[in-house]
């Protein structure tokens, strides 16, 4: 009677797991394809995009990439998504980071807890709240359509959550370490920057990537605060829907060289990205 | 290896006083016990000791030299966690061998440190493994490894035995006592176990509450604590304290409780000098107290058995007598069953009263 | 009020994928007995109970209660009451509904709720405290609570998982005898887990001693602590523990002799047991600290050994003594006058001693 029960769990478990391939591999399909779709785009000419029924196979084409990243400067956009990104991604670790630390740290220092949540709060109100306010401030200083505030509104819509996930990190280790290390003769920046920091390694990658991919896809910010030769990708790609017609090729073509460096960074730290996530978020 | 003095420290956190005029003192080479339950206050002196806690008043001396204001890179004093602290990206060596390059040691010092420090406790087979592969035995080592290797003038060692299981607390007893008296340091360690403090330590600082109670060798700390907590804390079980009334009959001088009476006439004087009041307590040890199921002499103590609780060679009764229960520590040899009708008579030169006021001890 | 509540487990086996918790376990409890299930962490104690509170069901094997079957009885309809560590007490109510819980969650009518929960604390000795609120009572009395509430569904049968293990040192103490006594005093049958050799010892009449999914001894406590059947339970049992000295069976002209390479002992009268238990000449000296004679040096026929280091344990002394190449401790009831590196002389009397095969592992004597 025993051998019984037995095989109809097994079959049981079976169905589910069946059922559970075949959502994730639709699921899979339906992320997958339209990128794989768009990249196989990029290499059409126009009438091969548009043909009926849908060209899997076709005369490969350079054109499109020409046409937008010299003709078009989308490889000056480029240039600037980089900079704006990397710069970013900079100075949220060299600010976010130590302050995680002071906040893990120096629990005693009064209104910590407050201080701690009024950063969090800043990140409450919507987007679309603070674009009026930064629009002027920038104005009023001359540097609007210059990059450095793109970069700051970047920086400041992610320095809260940078500093939130690096405390996390710098919370799992005890601080019986740092103490450690202090009485065995290191002072507390040595200590920080020899010890403690190479242990959030995780930490410290999944929130630059974090940052990096933030602040490449963003768009709203990007709109209000560039313009003309200072634009970023996400913002320049509109830039090809024009009253004339849509120049889908080059679209394609900017639409994938977004994605692709973002999908090989991801992919070549994505061991870091799970420890990250799982280590740091649930605290 | 130092003379260590702490005097009159105090420490707030928030609303509560941890330390309440911490003072004892530590001599060249002495294995001194820091013993008292947990919330006592004694890993807070040990961190006000290394300097990664500030003290809100009172002294450090370190060879007669104040530390106070001394950063706790530069005091010379070497901790060693309860947690061990280990650091986990890095092998046994480089664990053991970072105190050193800390503190700007030649690399083939360094080496020649580390070895010897490795041989000493036994872990120079696994200088190059990592550390989170190992047990937890030998984590405690390579801890005690980082504490010694640098040959500070003072080590602390915070509750270094809590961790293990219980063989290997029983060896490494002996082990951790007989290496410290091998190198000389002075050291100093912590523990809420009181069987730990009396084996290993030269001398024990009983504290409760910040502040400590009683400050002497083993053996005094055991047969003449000063208080009603020294007395309770030390021994397995404890000493009985009963609460008892001074009553003067026919005479003599009795201490009274319930069915309980302790004839005092000889030390008359001398508590009727230093008592408060008629509020005393007595104490005596388990092992002070002698049980035989007949009546021996006139002034035992009839009661019954409350329970038996058997220990080995010997056996703990649980003695009953009115609304009181006292603990007896006598061989297993004597067989009882609950209820059985006994008598028990005290060694009335192991007896000690306190007074019930201030906890103090009187005689 | 109630009626005998026996346990008997036969041939239980219980395996998790490659692991086998337990081993063809076969354990009796006779009607009012306190039992101890006693091992390291792993052994299979805390299986076997949660087989027998009816949480884990054994693959092979049965456990019959009072001689009904019982393995496939759900929790609820085992009649036995589970004690966790923390006696896990509900902080919001006041006494008389922690105890009264379980009866409320039977449907029990009001007025037979209400006799019962008096009679049981009256029994406690907490009758006094029914109105009172959780957080005023003191760490006794709310473990007293917590047994209240199971003794309260009148259980056949105890199940306690160490009680003892999260608390201090001097709370343990007091509460030992008291759940001893308690035990005793509402004469239930009961069986306690644990992994530390005291507090199954001070609590139980009997012990099973388990290893690796096995009962390797179950018996008396004193026969378990006097009469070890193997090396582990010898080992197991007592703090400072047996001292065990390997030793080789050597006959030296007439005399059968235990060479432990350190001092030789006669054993020629038991020649007889040793044949017949063993033809291995590899064996294993056994003695317990306290047993060791401590004489003096006029005594020309004790062992000489050097004390390593003399500890104070209140008021017994263990002198940890170096004889050769051979470490033992001698435990004294008494604190003596000898210092860490003084000479002493011992004697092992033969009444006393154990002797263990080495390779088997079980006792010869």
């Amino acid at each position: 009677m025993t051998t019984e029960r037995r095989s109809v769990k097994k079959r049981k478990i079976d169905l589910v797991g069946i059922a559970a391939y075949v959502f994730l591999a639709a699921f899979t399909f339906l992320s997958v394809f339209p990128w794989f779709w768009n990249l196989l785009s990029s290499f059409k000419t126009t009438t091969d995009i548009w043909a009926r029924p849908p060209l899997f196979i076709f005369d490969p084409t350079l054109n499109n990439y020409y046409s937008a990243f010299v003709t078009r400067n989308f490889a000056l956009f480029l240039k600037n998504t980089i900079v704006v990104g990397l710069a970013a991604t900079a100075l949220c670790l060299v600010i976010g980071v130590p302050a995680a630390y002071a906040f893990s740290r120096f629990k005693t220092f009064i209104g910590n807890n407050q201080l701690f949540f009024f950063i969090l709060t800043t990140r409450m109100a919507p987007g679309f709240v603070e674009i009026i306010p930064l629009y002027l401030i920038f104005k009023n200083i001359g540097l609007l359509g210059s990059p450095i505030a793109l970069v700051f509104a970047h920086v400041y819509v992610n320095l809260a959550f940078v500093i939130w996930l690096m405390k996390g990190f710098f919370d799992e280790i005890t601080v019986d370490l740092d103490e450690r290390a202090m009485i065995d003769g290191a002072s507390r920046i040595r200590a920080f920057f020899q010890l403690i920091l190479p242990l959030t390694l995780p930490g410290l990658v999944t929130t630059a990537i974090f940052v990096l991919i933030f602040s490449w896809n963003e768009f709203l910010f990007a709109l209000i605060l560039t313009g003309g030769l200072s634009r970023t990708l996400p913002v320049a790609i509109p830039g090809l829907v024009t009253p004339a017609g849509t120049y889908w090729g080059e679209v394609m073509a900017v639409a994938t060289v977004i994605t692709v460096p973002i999908l090989i960074f991801a992919t070549a730290v994505r061991k870091y990205l799970v420890r990250g996530l799982t280590f740091g978020a649930v605290k | 290896m130092a003379r260590v003095r702490i005097e009159g420290i105090t420490k707030t956190f928030g609303s509560k006083r941890a330390l309440n005029g911490m003072s004892f003192d530590a001599k060249d080479g002495e294995l001194v016990a820091l013993l008292g339950p947990s919330g006592a206050g004694k890993t807070t002196t040990f961190r006000i000791i290394a300097g990664v806690e500030t003290s809100d008043s009172g002294n450090i001396y370190m060879d007669d030299v104040p530390i106070n204001d001394v950063s706790p890179k530069e005091r010379d004093v070497a901790m060693v966690f309860q947690s061990y602290a280990l650091f986990p990206n890095m092998n046994v060596y480089r664990n053991l061998a970072f105190p050193l390059r800390m503190r700007g040691f030649k690399k083939d010092k360094i080496d020649e440190r580390v070895k010897e420090t490795a041989k000493m406790l036994r872990i120079d087979h696994l200088l190059e493994r990592e550390v989170t592969f190992l047990s937890g035995g030998e984590r405690q080592r390579v801890a005690l490894g980082g504490g010694m290797v640098r040959k500070a003038k003072l080590l602390l060692l915070d509750e270094p035995l809590t961790n293990l299981d219980a063989k290997l607390r029983l060896h490494m007893r002996l082990e951790l006592r007989k290496i410290q008296k091998e190198i000389g340091q002075t050291t100093i360690f912590n523990t809420p176990d009181q069987l730990e403090a009396l084996t290993m330590a030269d001398r024990i600082a009983v504290v409760k509450d910040g502040k400590v109670q009683q400050y002497d060798t083993s053996i005094n700390i055991y047969n003449n604590p000063k208080t009603t907590f020294v007395a309770d804390f030390t021994g397995s079980p404890g000493m009985n304290l009963v609460d008892c009334l001074y009553k003067e009959k026919d005479g003599s001088a009795i201490l009274v409780n319930d069915g309980l009476a302790f004839d005092i006439t000889q030390n008359r004087e001398l508590v009727k000098q230093k008592a408060s009041g008629d509020e005393l307590v007595v104490g005596i040890r388990p092992a002070d107290l002698n049980i035989a199921k007949e009546r021996r002499a006139e002034n035992d103590i009839p009661g019954e058995v409350y329970v038996v609780e058997p220990t080995g060679f010997t056996q703990i009764i649980d003695f009953k007598v009115g609304s009181q229960i006292i603990k007896i520590e006598t061989l297993a040899a004597l067989k009882c069953d609950l209820g059985d009708k006994v008598f028990v008579a005290p060694n009335m030169s192991k007896l000690h009263v306190f007074d019930k006021k201030t906890g103090e001890i009187i005689y | 009020m109630k009626d005998t509540a026996n346990l008997k487990i036969e041939n239980v086996t219980r395996k998790f994928g490659k692991t086998t918790a337990l081993n063809n376990v076969t354990l009796n409890v006779e009607d009012k007995d306190f039992v101890a299930l006693l091992g390291p962490s792993g052994c299979g104690k805390t299986t076997l109970m949660r087989c027998i509170a009816g949480l884990d069901k054994p693959d092979t094997g049965s456990i019959y209660m009072d001689g009904q079957k019982i393995n496939d009885l759900p929790p609820q309809d085992r009649d036995i009451a589970l004690v966790f560590q923390f006696y896990a007490v509900y902080p919001g109510t006041n006494v008389f509904g922690n105890i009264a819980f379980p009866l409320w969650a039977r449907k029990v009518p009001k007025d037979e709720v209400k006799r019962r929960v008096t009679e049981t604390s009256e029994r406690l000795g907490i009758g006094h405290l029914l109105e009172q609120k959780m957080s005023k009572l003191n760490v006794g009395e709310k473990q007293r609570v917590g047994l209240a509430r199971a003794l309260v569904r009148q259980p056949k049968m105890f199940l306690l998982d160490e009680p003892l293990t999260n608390m201090d040192a001097r709370l343990r103490l007091i509460v030992r005898g008291e759940l001893k006594r308690i035990v005793k005093d509402t004469g239930l049958t009961a069986i306690v887990v644990s992994h530390d050799q005291l507090e199954a010892m001070t609590m139980a009449d009997k012990i099973a001693v388990m290893n690796a999914g096995r009962i390797l001894q179950y018996d008396t406590v004193d026969n378990v602590y006097h009469d070890p059947n193997c090396l582990f339970v010898a080992d197991f049992l007592g703090s400072p523990g047996m001292n065990l000295i390997p030793a080789t069976l050597t006959q030296k002209n007439e005399m059968l002799c235990l060479d432990t390479g350190a001092f030789t002992l006669d054993v020629s009268q038991h020649r007889e047991l040793i044949r017949e238990k063993t033809t291995n000449s590899e064996l294993v000296l056994g003695i317990r600290p306290e047993r060791i004679r401590i004489s003096d040096e006029k005594d020309k026929d004790a062992i000489v050994g050097k004390i390593d280091r003399a500890e104070l344990m209140g008021d017994k002394q263990n002198f940890i003594t170096q004889i050769a190449n051979v470490r033992i401790n001698v435990l004294s009831p008494t604190v003596l006058d000898y210092e860490d590196g003084d000479n002493i002389h011992l004697r092992l009397p033969m009444e006393y001693i154990h002797i263990f095969d080495k390779t088997s592992e079980m006792a010869i004597l």
